[in-house]
């Protein structure tokens, strides 16, 4: 998936692949597919905190992609067109998840102990991106997995570029805060390995 | 040998970290949520089915194995009650597992697994009348 600082003509295969797709070719819809589903999935889950929802939200957002592809105008990558649908099928399923309750998304139960440092650290940030809200989430994944830059993400999310790069500053803010926790409290006794990833949010939290 | 080096978690406790090293860390943590190969392919068959549904392409075979066994599941479900409980459960389990694969996993039979669950917690008459309304709904049916 093509990433900040590609020439135009870089995003053209994906294109094409759309094209064909809203000509009804299975094949490039597989390779659309192959693409973007771990991608989608990723940020689903991220958001969501729920396996089974995000399997949902893959789904959901490529039968869109299927129904769609003959409408998207060319103007924005289709990474950027493609998320933008994600992001609306994942506040979707926020909606209608709503009074359902809490759902956790189990970490590697039990590795945190005798795991060496990187591994420990990696589930230190996953934990502490959970933590967040999903507004924040969802802005960390596009800006710093995805590697979108600000004015694209921006776009995917629907907000103007100032709201991103606030969210951002206090992603980072509370990231750095709840790592902080994190290392005091491994100084005093292990932390949990489940860690509540709210489900039912208000439409706002992912607006 | 070279030492192993530690990743620095407080490039997070930076006022101002540096993006490439957000980058890395934020990469490294999310890329433990890759989905396997196995629901790569559960979500694409679920995909494939839904898109050839929406052409009109489903197999009447597996509609038809769809219908029979969500309508053995509900009917279990109303008579559950006054059947052998356990038995009963066992037998609903089953058919809500070929419901499951009828579908190819994904998510309406995981929709349609939760409400048949909630039917299933229903006294008879709810049931019964939930197995009707779903029956009488169904295309097969008004076809």
């Amino acid at each position: 998936m093509p990433a900040r600082g590609h020439p135009a003509d870089h995003y053209q295969p994906e294109k094409d692949l759309l094209a064909a797709t809203s000509r009804g070719d299975h094949t490039a819809f597989g390779q659309l597919y192959d693409l973007y589903a771990a991608h989608i999935y990723r940020y689903a889950l991220l958001s969501l905190g729920d396996r089974q929802l995000a399997e949902d939200a893959v789904q959901d957002t490529m039968l869109a992609v299927w129904r769609s592809a003959a409408s998207y105008s060319g103007a924005a990558p289709v990474s950027t067109w493609i998320f933008g649908i994600t992001h609306h099928v994942v506040a979707a399923i926020m909606r209608r998840a709503k009074g359902t309750g809490p759902a956790g998304l189990m970490t590697d139960p039990g590795s945190q102990d005798d795991a060496p440092a990187p591994e420990a650290t990696r589930m230190d940030v996953l934990a502490a991106l959970l933590t967040l809200p999903v507004r924040y989430r969802q802005a960390i994944f596009l800006v710093y997995y995805l590697d979108l830059d600000q004015e694209t993400a921006a776009r995917v999310l629907g907000v103007p570029t100032g709201t991103l790069k606030s969210r951002l500053h206090n992603a980072r803010q509370r990231l750095a805060s709840v790592l902080s926790s994190y290392r005091t409290a491994a100084a005093t006794g292990p932390r949990p390995h489940t860690i509540a990833a709210p489900l039912g949010r208000s439409p706002k939290e992912v607006g | 040998m070279l030492p192993i080096r530690r990743p620095q978690r407080k490039v997070f406790l930076r006022d101002r970290p540096r993006p490439a090293a957000m980058r890395r860390y934020v990469r490294e943590a999310i890329d433990q949520l890759e989905p396997d190969e196995a629901t790569l392919d559960r979500m694409w068959q679920a995909v494939v089915t839904q898109v050839e549904a929406a052409r009109g392409n489903v197999p009447r075979r597996r509609a038809s194995l769809h219908t029979g066994s969500i309508l053995a599941a509900l009917t279990i479900a109303a008579l559950r009650p006054v059947l052998f409980p356990i038995v009963a459960l066992r037998t609903l389990v089953g058919h809500l597992r070929s419901a499951r694969q009828a579908l190819s996993g994904g998510k309406p039979a995981a929709r349609l697994e939760q409400w048949l669950v909630h039917a299933a917690t229903q006294p008879v008459i709810g049931g019964v009348r939930l197995a009707m309304a779903w029956a009488a709904g169904h295309p097969r049916r008004q076809a």
